[in-house]
């Protein structure tokens, strides 16, 4: 009886390896599909439409910004993984040129995140601005998140999505600084 | 030849031919496809991988239940030698066929691989050559039969769970991005 048993589950564990296979199979014609429509979690170009070339001032977005050579305007959301995953990530105090939007739906919940990541004493710089509501968002016209757009010159220029904290750190605006000579 | 040595060899066999064969039960299109490659007509290679599909696993669950049986050992070593000729012939051709030795899934290519790999297979059936010649009870062989087949099925389920957890990151950042993207 016991044999027969033992048997029974090799065969068993048998039929469940082979149906593991084929499910393991399924999970790679998944992420071929999701990589052939481009929606695999790497960054994509965010077309800006007419909103390249504006100043960011008039969308609502900090004055400073239209006087900046080269800077990132970080849009998060609240209620996006990707987003808590980057906020978890930044350094303190924020990198250079690097300015992040909040999009909450409250002002309590926008504290909550801000307070979660450590972001409060960096809204005294006012490069974490809290956008309730999404106006800010709206204004450019943006309906996703993380994505970062570019601002060259005092002028926005393009956006991309930021799929991970490595990718952010890649497209900071590095300042390259003259050596004087002695 | 120590028990425990002739046992582990036994197990370790068993648990590669089980793999291998089923994983190419679940797709015999893919080696069907391979053994084409090799020059054989269509109708010729679907038997041929019949056949090979039904003596890896065969000799899969024979090496648990009569590890000193002689026509095992050379059942083993007499595939080995099968699938060492065909990774010569690819090898002197100079071509590049897939090898679908463990199913469609896995990479890695038909050449010097299998050539080398004869030998293990050859150490192995010689360990069993030379393991204990008692008969094997069979609640013994059927326990060794269900830890291999739980075996693999684990080590299987390992590589679903990763899968799984890469998947949901993909579809949960998509979701989260993609506002149009409808939930499911």
């Amino acid at each position: 009886m016991a044999t027969i048993a033992l048997i029974a589950i090799a065969l068993l564990a048998l039929l469940v390896f082979v149906l593991f296979g084929a499910l393991l199979e399924l999970y790679r014609d998944v992420r071929q599909l999701r990589d052939v429509a481009g929606i695999l979690d790497r960054p994509l170009h965010v077309d800006v439409g007419s909103v390249a070339g504006t100043r960011p001032s008039s969308h609502g977005l900090p004055q400073i910004l239209d006087s900046t050579v080269s800077g990132l305007v970080l849009f998060l959301s609240e209620r996006c993984a990707s987003c808590r995953a980057l906020a978890a990530g930044l350094d303190n105090p924020l990198p250079q040129g690097l300015w992040i939007i909040i999009q909450a739906s409250s002002a309590t919940s926008a504290a909550s995140f801000l307070e979660s990541y450590a972001l409060n004493g960096k809204t005294r710089n006012e490069r974490v601005i809290v956008d309730i509501g999404g106006e800010l968002a709206r204004r450019v016209g943006l309906e996703m998140a993380p994505v970062a757009f570019r601002v060259e010159h005092g002028s926005l220029v393009g956006a991309t999505t930021v799929p991970s904290s490595r990718y952010l750190t890649s497209i900071l605006p590095a300042p390259i600084r003259l050596k004087q000579a002695s | 030849m120590p028990l425990l040595i002739s046992k582990a060899a036994a197990l370790t066999m068993a648990g590669v031919l089980l793999w291998a064969g089923c994983e190419k039960a679940r797709n015999p299109a893919s080696i069907t496809s391979t053994i084409t490659n090799l020059g054989i007509p269509r109708r010729a290679a679907q038997l041929a991988a019949i056949f090979l599909i039904t003596a890896e696993i065969g000799l899969g669950v024979l090496v648990l239940f009569q590890p000193n049986a002689l026509t095992v050992q050379m059942g083993i070593v007499l595939l080995a030698m099968l699938f060492a000729l065909a990774g010569l012939i690819v090898w002197m051709r100079g071509e590049r066929i897939h090898c679908s030795c463990f199913g469609a899934g896995a990479r890695g290519y038909l050449g010097l691989r299998q050539i080398i790999n004869l030998v293990p297979w050859c150490i192995g059936a010689g360990i069993l050559t030379m393991g204990s010649q008692e008969a094997q009870a069979l609640s013994e062989s059927a326990a060794y039969f269900a830890s291999v087949a739980l075996g693999i099925a684990a080590w299987r389920g390992h590589a679903v769970l990763r899968a799984q957890h890469e998947a949901r990151a993909d579809r949960l950042s998509a979701k989260e991005m993609y506002y149009w993207l409808r939930s499911h």
